[in-house]
């Protein structure tokens, strides 16, 4: 008992030990022009040498000695500020930092934290300039695009959004919008990611020693938070390009109290394309006969809006409430009406793909004192997708005897599955003293989970029948908590170790984990460090999916009492460098395990509707390990980075390749993202990225061989081990050619690489400023491998053909802000 | 239509290009190929052909002048098999059941293959009962419930399959073109019981199974037959016409390399040609070759 009090106390007395004498310093870090919070700015008091990092709302608090101060406050891209005061007791102080481009004087140097200063490791904040000012595919810029290019990260297929982030797969990443968990990113079968960039305030990417507040996926974190809106002044900004036009507004409702903002985004091929449709119809209709008429339309687009508003009720209470939209809608139409003999009457046919996110967020901060800041917030996340396919047929018949018969016939068919979450959760931030900074908080998420129901109606004359089969719904509660504590243990070590409990109920199973997370950093001298750190993540989630590239047809399904949790355990060393106050450099190795991976059985396809998913899968294992190089520049006239991947992956099925490990499908020796972007005047900047990586590994049956399907032979003398495919000439053998596959994706497709370019040009205008932005998507036309497939050539021999998506594809946008 | 191919060509206007891409398989070594399945009724007879690679147009050869030893469990050689015809090996020795045969091929042109297999012991069906099931709509069905005790000793796997004679009648417009006794090997059978329920079409000329379920039990196998007695399809003019006239019901006791290779043969068919089905390996246990050797115990009942 004795040791227990040593420990207990030993472990809870720092925290107090600045209690006595000692003052502390609150509030908020913003933007001045817009009230915009900025997340991660430094508080750095300069007499003491003790500093904090602004919270996700923009808050700080820093505990001192009772002295004078001089605090530094600074946030990259932003003009410094100098705060002195000889404060008696605690301050209040919030902090307006000027964006440097409305200076005279160009401040040169960032003093934001450096990497080799952070405790935290495998992490890469991106900042939203960087990614506007970066090509993208057809003009549409894209955080989930930018992330790919980072070392550690790896691209699905061409032009797809899909994550895949060391060794893991695309479910593996916990992509939250402003706290919530969004579950299919894509727009377009993945070529676009759900989120609007002009919505967006900041975004960070956690590839390992995740701190101990995130939980429920293995892989990755991609928390990116929208903007809150300008609370000062009305402003718009919004853009026009080859497939897509978007628009935000943002400004206060009372002024510096309550604000929004509003984005939407919608593409127009499907309306584009009508004009020629139309005129195509009337083409056909004039060379028509006269008796009958058809007609079609579909089309494809997708839209999203994004809304959030923000009031500061006091200086201790802000409420937010932010929603996200996001449809995509395929359809064809088809009307046929007819006039034959002595029947008339019109058949429609109607059928769509559809797949979209809901997200909702309310929550409240809440800062009972000046060193404790709470967030409680009430969450809603809903994915649905649908296929549905309609006819209906009216036919009236003109009887002999003058007479007429109308008959009516319906039939509905729709295919659908969706994933709803309710949940809330309370985090509290507790800065007793500038050497800790505690987190710690509850959550609970109620999911509902219709992975494929089957729904079909009929109605005839004689027939109604209205049924609905496949659905097997599953509710599960996920229930979490965790402690952390940002430790600043002396000059040269900080630490940041936590536990997340988190537990699972799912039918009559209860699930549970507690998983330890630490990251530490060592500072070698002033410009270096060595870091390293220890994740244990868990997932209760599985996705299914047969493409791996993010198709909406992917289901989401939970853990069940046949099917367990997937669980990983990652160790990740590395070392940080900075040179000059510029350029900094982190090389990483990490090794991770992840178990209870699911993958569909040999044969099995999503098409097969009368199966219970659970009997369609194997579970095995994966393992992942590898090496990351990032050289980064942020500030100057010529920023970017240059990042380098070495890495290994596979996955291990009992029963699957028959017990032996395999490369996973996306197992990269080698990957290389270049993302650079140069200014050469205020007005004019250039943008380039460069991309490379091994080709992805797929099956293929590289031999053929003869098998018997009986082992019946009688007749050998007449045998045939080359029958004709096209007759059952020999009846004593049924012979057939199998491609002999050597193991699981055993097969190397050509590695991948592309540029893309990109040139803004700005000019300010009486209303604002507007930008015409040109690029260039795979600049030197690399085709690409997509997919591998055996054809036939012109003589009938097989050869192995590659197919490719995207040659060059020029782009332009022209964007406005006012 | 047209429309549709427009509406694609707009929304897919980027995705396009083909390129033929040099092939890095192995083009110039074939294997050794083995089809041989071993019964306690009848000799050892062994088939060898040689692979090709996918991209290789040139047809199957059977291969004739190779040296073909059955060996037992100490490698001891029992007989070395003579070429009969078509690439067909066969010698003299029965096999005989729980005893371990290993197969050694040698070509002086391919890889020496080996593989190793034992002949399960038999089964005895204890019974067979049949029975109708009226169905107006789907017409009428036999039931066959066959009943045997699964070994305790071992897992165990089996094969089921059927084979029929039938009377068969070409008619057309009345006039009976056509008269023969026609045997109809693997007869379509509907397989509903929880031992096939793997996620497949019930509607299966053979049926694939193991004893997870009933692992030294007695067991009663419930299969369906369609078609009762007689049958006929026709083509407007020209009408074909069954009568069954006898049912015999095979029950393999197969080794667990053959339920291997059956399976994933299967599933191998089922899947070819979707491209959204996970591409399938067929198993073998040929080592150095491809194929199957493997034994088969297989009890027969007649209707």
């Amino acid at each position: 008992m004795k040791k227990f009090i040593f420990i207990f106390s030993s472990i809870i007395l720092p925290f107090f030990i600045y209690s006595q004498n000692n003052i502390t310093i609150s509030g908020y870090v913003d933007e001045s022009e817009s009230g915009e919070k900025l997340i991660g700015a430094t508080i750095y008091d300069l007499k003491s040498g003790k500093g904090t990092i602004s919270n996700d709302y923009g808050f700080f608090s820093l505990t001192l000695p009772k002295d004078s101060v001089k605090i530094r406050v600074s946030y990259i891209g932003y003009v410094t500020q100098i705060f002195e005061d000889y404060p008696i007791s605690d301050v209040n102080q919030n902090f307006s930092l000027n964006d440097q481009m409305l200076e005279e004087v160009e401040i040169l140097s960032s003093k934001e934290e450096l990497v080799h200063q952070k405790s935290e490791m495998s992490t890469v904040d991106l900042s939203m300039d960087k990614v506007r000012a970066l090509p993208a595919l057809l003009g549409e810029n894209d955080i989930m695009k930018t992330i790919q290019l980072l070392p550690g990260v790896q691209t699905g297929s061409e032009g797809t959004s899909g994550l895949y982030v060391r060794g893991g797969g695309p479910d593996q990443n916990l992509i939250l919008l402003d706290g919530v968990p969004v579950y299919n990113a894509s727009h377009l079968f993945g070529f676009f990611s759900v989120f609007n960039s002009d919505a967006i305030n900041s975004t960070k990417l956690v590839k390992g020693g995740f701190p101990a507040r995130y939980g429920g996926r293995l892989s990755s974190v991609i928390d990116i938070k929208m903007k809150e809106g300008n609370l000062k002044k009305f402003h718009g900004q919004g853009s026009i390009g080859l497939i897509a036009s978007k628009i935000s507004l943002e400004g206060p409702i009372i002024k510096d109290k309550t604000s929004f903002i509003l984005s939407a985004r919608r593409t127009y091929l499907d309306i584009l394309a009508k004009p020629f449709i139309a005129a195509n119809q009337r083409r056909q209709a004039s060379k028509g006969s006269g008796d009958g008429n058809s007609s079609n339309t579909g089309g494809y687009y997708f839209y999203d809006f994004n809304g959030k508003v923000n009031h500061k009720i006091n200086n201790k209470h802000r409420l937010y409430l932010s929603n996200y939209m996001g449809r995509d809608r395929a359809f064809l139409d088809a009307i046929d009406s007819y006039n034959q003999d002595s029947s008339f009457g019109v058949d429609t046919t109607k059928s769509q793909l559809r797949w979209g996110n809901i997200i909702s967020a309310l929550r409240w901060n809440y800062m009972p004192s000046n060193k404790v800041f709470i967030n409680t917030t009430l969450r809603y996340s809903k994915y649905d997708f649908l296929i549905a396919f309609g006819n209906s047929s009216t036919q009236t018949t003109i009887n002999q005897n003058n007479t007429s018969s109308t008959v009516n016939q319906n039939f509905n068919y729709a295919y659908i599955s969706n994933i709803e979450d309710w949940s809330g959760k309370i985090d509290v931030d507790w800065m007793p003293n500038p050497d800790h900074l505690v987190k710690f908080g509850i959550g609970d998420i109620y999911h509902t989970f219709t992975p494929g129901v089957n729904q079909f109606q009929l109605t005839d004359s004689t027939t109604s029948l209205d049924t609905s089969f496949g659905a097997v719904i599953h509710y599960a509660h996920e229930a979490s908590a965790y402690i952390e504590d940002d430790w600043t243990v002396n000059n040269s070590l900080k630490g940041n170790a936590g536990l997340h409990y988190s537990t699972f109920f799912t039918g009559n199973k209860q699930y549970s984990s507690l998983q330890p997370r630490i990251s530490l950093r060592y500072l070698i001298d002033s410009k270096s460090s060595f870091k390293m750190g220890y994740a244990k993540m868990g997932q209760f989630l599985h996705l299914l999916t047969n493409s791996g590239i993010g198709l909406p047809t992917d289901l989401w399904v939970p853990a069940t009492e046949k099917i367990k949790p997937q669980f990983s355990d990652q160790i990740a060393a590395g070392y940080a460098r900075t040179f000059n106050d510029k350029i900094e450099v982190s090389l990483e190795g990490y090794y991770k395990t992840m178990d209870n991976l699911i993958e569909y059985k040999d044969g099995a396809s999503f098409f097969d509707s009368q199966t219970d998913w659970q009997d369609k899968v194997h579970v095995g294992r994966g393992w992942s390990y590898g090496g990351e190089l990032l050289i980064e520049k942020k500030m100057g006239k010529t920023t970017g980075w240059i990042g380098y991947t070495l890495s290994w992956t596979n996955r291990q099925f009992d029963s699957i390749n028959f017990g032996q490990s395999y490369p996973y499908r996306y197992d990269r020796r080698h990957d290389i993202g270049i993302a650079i972007t140069h200014e050469i005047n205020d007005r004019i900047n250039f943008g380039v990225v460069w991309v490379y990586g091994t080709g992805n590994a797929v099956t293929l049956g590289l031999e053929s061989y003869s098998s018997f399907n009986s082992s019946l032979v009688n007749d050998i003398s007449n045998f045939n081990l080359n029958p004709s495919p096209f007759g059952f000439d020999q009846d004593n053998a049924n012979v057939s050619t199998v491609n002999h596959i050597d193991s699981r994706n055993n097969y190397r497709m050509p590695a991948y690489h592309r540029m893309d370019v990109s040139i803004n040009i700005k000019k300010e205008k009486k209303w604002g400023e507007r930008t015409w932005s040109f690029g260039l998507y795979n600049a030197y036309s690399r085709q690409n491998p997509f997919y591998l497939q055996f054809t036939r050539n012109e003589n009938g021999n097989p050869q192995l053909s590659q197919f490719s998506l995207f040659p060059l594809i020029p782009s332009f946008t022209y964007s406005f802000k006012f | 239509m047209k429309k549709l191919f427009f509406l694609l060509s707009v929304s897919l206007i980027y995705i396009s290009c083909e390129k033929v891409i040099p092939f890095e398989g192995d083009l110039n070594t074939p294997k050794l190929v083995v089809n041989s399945i071993f019964e306690s009724d009848s000799i050892f007879k062994v088939h060898i052909s040689s692979s090709r690679s996918v991209i290789d147009i040139s047809p199957f050869q059977n291969i004739e002048d190779a040296v073909v030893k059955i060996k037992d469990d100490n490698g001891a050689i029992i007989e070395t098999l003579n070429h009969l015809d078509n690439g067909f090996y066969a010698g003299q020795v029965f096999p005989e059941q729980n005893k371990t045969y290993q197969l050694e091929v040698i070509h002086p042109n391919y890889n020496n293959i080996t593989s190793t297999d034992s002949l399960p012991i038999p089964i005895t069906i204890n019974s067979v009962d049949t029975s109708t099931i009226v169905d107006p709509i789907n017409d009428n069905r036999l039931q066959i419930i066959l009943n045997f005790d699964d070994p305790e000793s071992s897992q165990n796997y089996y094969l089921i399959e059927t084979s029929s004679v039938n009377e068969k009648l070409v008619i057309e417009n009345s006039d009976t073109l056509e008269y023969e006794l026609d045997t109809i090997l693997n007869q379509t059978m509907i397989l509903t019981d929880e031992v096939f329920q793997d996620g497949g079409s019930p509607f299966r000329e053979q049926g694939l199974f193991n004893d997870l379920l009933f692992n030294g039990q007695n067991k009663n196998l419930e299969l369906e037959i369609p078609n009762e007695e007689y049958w006929n399809f026709s083509d407007g003019s020209t009408e074909w016409s069954y009568k069954r006239l006898s049912l015999t019901l095979y029950l393999h006791n197969i080794s667990k390399s053959y339920y291997y290779y059956r399976t994933s043969l299967e599933l191998y068919q089922n899947a070819s040609g979707n491209p959204f089905a996970q591409p399938v390996q067929v198993y073998s246990n040929i080592d150095n070759g491809f194929g199957i050797f493997a034994g088969s115990q297989v009890s027969y009942f007649n209707l």
